[in-house]
């Protein structure tokens, strides 16, 4: 799920730099997941488009290419003040994101076992 | 003559009649040789002879011999002695009417008389009293007791005469009114016959303007007719006829298009023709598709036009429709197909649009990746092979931006943005970015742009630069020694435009005239042999043609092999109307009769620095040499003018500029000339050796215009407090470590991401999560530079800059401001700069596009 040469091309090749931006994503991502719902629920479109832009931006960080573009896909039917079908969008992320950090998790205590 | 003579005789018988009878006289002889057998005859032709009312006479040669009294009264004479013994042309007119002399002629008449027995003839008598009449005499022979003697009978035939005179006068004006009549007979009946003529022409014409109508009517392939007020068919073409089904065209007339059509379409027509009868004008090439009552659809072209009569009024309408359907058809196809076209050309350029993505984002991250790799300690080979990566991958990035160029200029893709810019600094800074690769062969890079160049033009600069780069890049790679120049002057200029023509002229191989034209294909190279010496795509002159197109200019090419080529291009360029103002005044002023000497063994920067410094009104003298210099500076120090400036060439034959700069430093009286240094860069310890030297300033060739400016300017210690620093200097070397960077970043995973990567570079960062707290930090603290997300909740990076900008108007400085966005759409970029933002970075943030972007806005300060 996750292009490891694309996350570490983000940090320049920085494994150290990695990981605390892993912990970081580890942070946000549940809170920017929880806007999105909220924002769906609410018709808040506004709030739907910065989370989803937010949470885009992060996860094709990261080298999450196919869930970065179900949440760009979210972003732009929010730009354009569309909540159709942004509720199966946000399952099929929230289906995907514990495969997501588990990997994420998966690296960091790699990493750290490195160290 | 003789019965017309008889009414006048009978009347003078009445008269004489009525008269008493002549005198008894002797019968003066016998009248007739018959009469003189009879005894009394005699006396009978007495009795005769004075009874009847004719004037008779009895004369021989000598004259009348007897006479009756009706003789007498005729003549006018009293008594018979009177005219007894007269010759009778002594009772005439001594001529005759004729002219012949009355004597002669009487006696001609007697003698007549005598030898046929009788003579009978006109003459003109002349009575007592003068006045002559005309008379017509019978002569005749008469024994008389065996005399031979001549009778004669005069009769007054004047009545006659005037009578006859009238006739013939009657007569001729009866003989001239015939004639005047038949004459106007003659001329009634020419016209007569000539309208004749006329009537049958004209009959002709008419057939034949009817037979024209008819064949019309009859045989054109159109649907004609003619229609009354109502919209009632008058006459309607056989076409017409059988496409309604009729079997003769005047089975239509009195019929309406309700007849033939659906309701709604016969009430549209009807619509439309009252619509033209009432404005009187015609309705031409309406195109209506028409459901037949078999359900097939076919296409009308209708042209409709009022009816005018003869007095100008409207009768009615009439039209020509044709049946278009097989054209329509067509017409709908290629639109089909045109759509279809165009969807497949959508798709194609999404294709490429997406295959660049594709294609350019692993390319970035190997070339980045290699970058930091060979950052890091590496064994000489290693660094050889990653240098190999890097310059491969390079190329291929090239390459594939080329071909992309390329399809988007055939597709017709290319959009020129217009936005103002400073067309010195954009060309200036063109070519600094290509001075590594030409000093890197030890070519000289030289710009010059004339001083009636404006400062400030409207054009898409991105697309200038691209020409400018595929031109010089081209001029840098094909020459070998000597110096690449880049020319720009003006060839128009107008009150909003500017043509200029650029010309970039190499020292290098040339170009065969035979493969002058070859080199602007695509594809085509010069040298298209197998084992070609320079690399690329072919497609660089092709791309620059059609830009220099789209720029409204033309491209060609001068050279001669072996000497080298110029590429001449023009382009129009508009003039910003409302140009940034200028804030060179004030320390201009100040500068003013600094006195500059320029030393360069190049012609063409002598050129170039002599110029430039002309137009800020710096005198300026010019020599080749180092040698030069010092004997211009000491001649002037003698003189009491000493130079304020030296502005060198680092590079030069025989003596260097630092060499030059050491030997000035040395000397007592000229030492303490500001020394300016001109260099081609990249020698390591340059710039020691010109810190050594005091040189105060180091200038990158080529130097642009405004560098030079600012460079001489601080060099001299003119300071300019009163003007905000130029916006975004040049880029060039890298940037400075440690510098002071403001990241504001919602997101907490790219606060980490940045700011690991700009520690990594030596940078200080503080992190604020929204554009309200930028301001505030921004305010309160001095940062070299900002790092602004776009998208922020509270202040969106692009407010928040505005904001910043705002302030730094009324306070002065420039904080440079960086967008990070992920939109990476099309106008991200415009939408920044016009924010105020000095670039950008696209998200997700790369560590090599994070540099480089400090890189650009962030070049090494001055040395100072």
């Amino acid at each position: 799920m996750i292009d490891w040469s694309a996350a570490l091309d983000s940090t320049g090749g920085d494994e150290a730099l990695l990981v605390d931006v892993i912990e970081a994503f580890q942070e946000e991502a549940p809170r920017l997941m929880e806007n999105i719902r909220q924002a769906i629920a609410a018709g808040d479109t506004v709030l739907l488009h910065r989370a989803s832009h937010t949470l885009k931006t992060n996860l094709l960080s990261l080298g999450a290419a196919d869930s970065g573009q179900t949440a760009f896909t979210i972003e732009k039917l929010a730009r354009n003040q569309q909540l159709e079908g942004t509720d199966r969008l946000c399952h099929t992320l929230e289906t995907a994101l514990p495969g997501i950090y588990d990997e994420l998790n998966q690296y960091v205590r790699q990493r750290r076992g490195a160290r | 003559m003789a019965s017309e003579s008889s009414k006048p005789e009978g009347r003078q018988r009445q008269a004489a009649g009525s008269s008493p009878p002549p005198a008894p006289r002797p019968a003066p002889a016998e009248p007739m040789a018959a009469a003189a057998q009879v005894p009394d005859s005699e006396a009978r032709y007495r009795e005769l002879f004075e009874s009847t009312g004719d004037a008779i006479m009895l004369l021989d040669e000598s004259g009348f011999v007897e006479c009756n009294q009706a003789t007498l009264q005729l003549f006018g004479y009293t008594s018979k002695d009177a005219f007894l013994r007269r010759h009778p042309s002594e009772v005439s007119p001594p001529h005759q009417p004729d002219g012949t002399d009355s004597r002669t002629a009487a006696e001609m008449r007697i003698a007549q008389a005598y030898r046929d027995g009788v003579a009978r003839f006109e003459w003109v008598h002349r009575r007592a009293d003068g006045t002559d009449f005309a008379a017509d005499v019978l002569l005749t022979c008469v024994l008389l007791t065996d005399r031979r003697m001549l009778q004669a009978v005069v009769r007054d035939i004047t009545h006659t005469k005037d009578i006859e005179q009238a006739l013939r006068v009657v007569q001729e004006e009866l003989e001239q009114r015939v004639e005047a009549r038949t004459a106007e007979l003659a001329a009634a009946n020419e016209q007569l016959r000539c309208e004749v003529a006329e009537r049958q022409r004209v009959e002709e014409a008419l057939a034949f303007e009817r037979f024209l109508l008819d064949t019309l009517m009859q045989h054109a392939p159109d649907y004609i007719y003619f229609k009354d007020r109502e919209s009632r068919f008058i006459r309607i073409s056989r076409a017409l006829a059988e496409y309604f089904g009729l079997r003769e065209p005047s089975e239509g007339v009195g019929k309406s298009d309700f007849d033939f059509f659906d309701a709604d379409r016969a009430r549209q027509y009807l619509a439309d023709e009252q619509e033209i009868m009432r404005t009187g004008t015609m309705s031409v090439g309406k195109e209506q598709d028409q459901v037949q009552p078999d359900g097939s659809v076919t296409w009308m072209l209708t042209n409709k036009v009022p009816l005018y009569g003869s007095a100008g009024d409207i009768l009615g309408t009439f039209g020509i429709s044709r049946d278009i359907t097989r054209r329509k058809l067509a017409e709908l196809q290629l639109q089909e197909a045109k759509r279809e076209a165009e969807a497949a050309s959508r798709a194609k350029s999404d294709f490429l649009a997406n295959m660049s993505h594709e294609i350019r984002t692993p390319m970035n991250a190997i070339i980045g990746i290699t970058e930091l790799v060979l950052d890091t300690p590496l064994t000489e080979a290693q660094r050889d092979y990653l240098k190999m990566v890097r310059d491969s991958g390079e190329s291929l990035m090239t390459v594939i931006n080329d071909i992309l160029d390329f399809s988007k200029v055939e597709a017709g893709k290319l959009e020129l943005q217009q936005a103002t810019f400073n067309i010195r600094e954009v060309l200036g800074d063109t070519l600094k970015s290509l001075a590594l690769r030409a000093h890197a062969k030890g070519l000289e890079l030289a710009c010059h742009i004339c001083p009636d160049v404006p400062e400030w033009v409207v054009a898409d600069a991105g697309r200038l630069r691209q020409i400018v780069i595929n031109l010089v890049g081209n001029a840098i790679k094909f020459t070998d020694a000597g110096e690449v120049v880049l020319d720009v002057s003006v060839e128009q200029l107008r009150e909003s435009e500017v043509r200029l023509h650029c010309r970039v002229t190499d020292t290098g191989i040339g170009i065969p005239e035979d493969k002058q034209t070859l080199v602007f294909r695509a594809f085509e190279q010069a040298d298209s042999s197998g084992t070609r010496r320079y690399g690329g795509t072919g497609l660089g002159l092709a791309i620059c043609s059609r830009l220099v197109s789209a720029l409204g200019g033309d491209l060609w090419v001068e050279s001669v092999v072996g000497q080298g080529s110029t590429f001449h291009f023009t382009v129009n360029l508009g003039i910003a109307t409302a140009a940034p103002e200028r804030r060179h005044h004030v320390r201009r002023a100040r500068m003013e009769g600094t006195r500059v000497l320029i030393v360069d063994d190049n012609a063409t920067n002598r050129l170039i620095l002599e110029e430039m410094l002309r137009n800020w009104h710096l005198p300026a003298q010019v020599v080749a040499s180092a040698d030069d210099a010092l004997t211009a500076l000491r001649t002037a120090y003698e003189r009491g003018e000493p130079f304020d400036l030296v502005l060198t060439d680092a590079n030069m034959p025989a003596v260097d500029g630092f060499t030059l700069a050491e030997r000035v430093k040395q000397d007592q009286q000229i030492g303490s000339t500001v020394i300016m240094m001109l260099t081609s860069g990249g020698r390591p310890g340059d710039v020691a050796r010109c810190e050594a030297l005091h040189v105060a300033a180091y200038l990158l060739k080529p130097v642009k215009q405004s560098e030079l400016f600012d460079a001489i300017a601080l060099a001299l210690g003119i300071t300019a407090a009163e003007e905000p620093a130029e916006v975004a200097p040049s880029a060039a070397p890298p940037p400075r470590p440690g510098l002071r960077i403001l990241l504001a970043e919602d997101s907490l995973v790219n606060q980490k991401l940045a700011v690991g990567l700009l520690e990594k570079f030596g940078h200080r960062v503080d992190v604020v999560g929204d554009g309200r707290a930028a301001l505030a930090a921004t305010e309160s603290n001095q940062y070299d530079l900002v790092l602004m997300d776009v998208q922020m909740p509270e202040l969106d990076g692009l407010e928040a800059t505005r904001a910043i900008r705002a302030r730094e108007r009324h306070r002065g400085g420039h904080t440079p401001v960086v967008a990070m966005t992920a939109h990476a759409m099309k106008g991200d970029r415009e939408r920044c700069l016009e924010s105020g933002m000095d670039d950008y970075v696209a998200k997700p943030i790369r560590a090599q596009e994070l540099w480089d972007a400090i890189a650009r806005v962030l070049p090494s300060p001055p040395p100072s």
